[in-house]
């Protein structure tokens, strides 16, 4: 069912990502920051679609450790690999808006910093993954739990503390010429991280399958 | 002034559209960042759409080609 979804999800995410620049040229610029401030659009939206991301993969890491899963194992990875991707394009969008608008590439701040240790935290996941041999599944999927455990710590981190990164108070208060083009967006990140998710979650289920062929023609 | 100090440290709270007319003043041109900054999230998605499909591809035929081989038993 799901396979049979990802091509037309694929499709329906490169119609919503080719009609954006349209939107986002259209859009206005923003008050004190100007024109710089469209990275907006794809930056903000990679950086839901990864702490969604994060929170699929502590969920599935949790069930994996309760229940021992091969399903919830398989998501976890995926999870966490698209958590990896996503979180890379925000690392790197943003700086390019932090130069212009607030006049430096980097600072260590809560938001900032804590997204830079949930990407490194999903980054020893997949790592662990690919060298720990054995019993890898379990060791990452206690990583996954507590890297995963972060995302709302992220999110919230501008409220907590004084940062220099805005506050989560700029989504609910986004004028509509603005929210339209983010929800746009928005709507095309999570359109392709569904289809991402199938894609790699099939991926994990067929080399198990394979690895498992291979140690039956050992036997 | 601390005072002030401590406003100036907050994070903006809320975005606020440009009706000013030109923005064309700023010093530090945004549109090389703009245009880096998309040239970026559609080369990273793309690199990731590319790899991960052929990788599926090469794992669901050593799949196929391996059950083959566990069924007749060579």
């Amino acid at each position: 069912m799901m396979n049979r979804l990802v091509p037309i999800l694929l499709i329906a995410a490169a119609v919503v990502f080719g009609y954006a620049p349209f939107l986002i040229r259209d859009s206005p610029a923003e008050d004190t920051m100007g024109v710089v401030f469209k990275i907006f659009y794809f930056h903000v939206s990679s950086a839901l679609t990864m702490m969604l991301s994060a929170v699929v993969c502590a969920i599935a890491s949790a069930a994996y450790l309760r229940r021992r899963s091969r399903t919830a194992d398989h998501v976890a990875l995926a999870a966490a690999e698209l958590a990896v991707v996503f979180g890379a394009i925000v690392l790197i969008t943003g700086p390019l808006w932090a130069r212009k608008s607030w006049g430096f590439w980097w600072v260590w701040d809560a938001r900032v910093t804590s997204t830079l240790v949930m990407w490194m935290m999903f980054s020893s996941y997949l790592l662990l993954r690919k060298y720990a041999g054995v019993g890898s599944e379990t060791l990452s999927a206690a990583v996954g739990v507590f890297a995963g455990v972060m995302s709302p710590l992220v999110y919230k981190s501008v409220d907590i503390w004084r940062t220099q990164h805005p506050t989560t108070n700029v989504l609910p208060s986004l004028p509509p010429g603005m929210r339209g083009v983010w929800l746009w967006c928005l709507v095309g990140f999570l359109l392709l991280y569904v289809a991402l998710m199938a894609l790699r979650t099939r991926l994990a289920a067929s080399q198990a399958a394979l690895d498992d062929l291979h140690l039956a023609l050992e036997d | 002034m601390p005072l002030l100090l401590f406003a100036l440290a907050q994070g903006q709270g809320q975005f606020v559209p440009f009706t000013g007319g030109s923005v064309g003043q700023e010093t530090l041109p945004a549109t090389p960042l703009i245009y880096a900054a998309y040239a970026v999230v559609w080369l990273v998605l793309l690199f990731y759409v590319f790899t991960l499909w052929r990788k599926l591809g090469k794992v669901e035929r050593e799949l196929t080609d391996v059950a083959a081989r566990v069924r007749t038993g060579k």
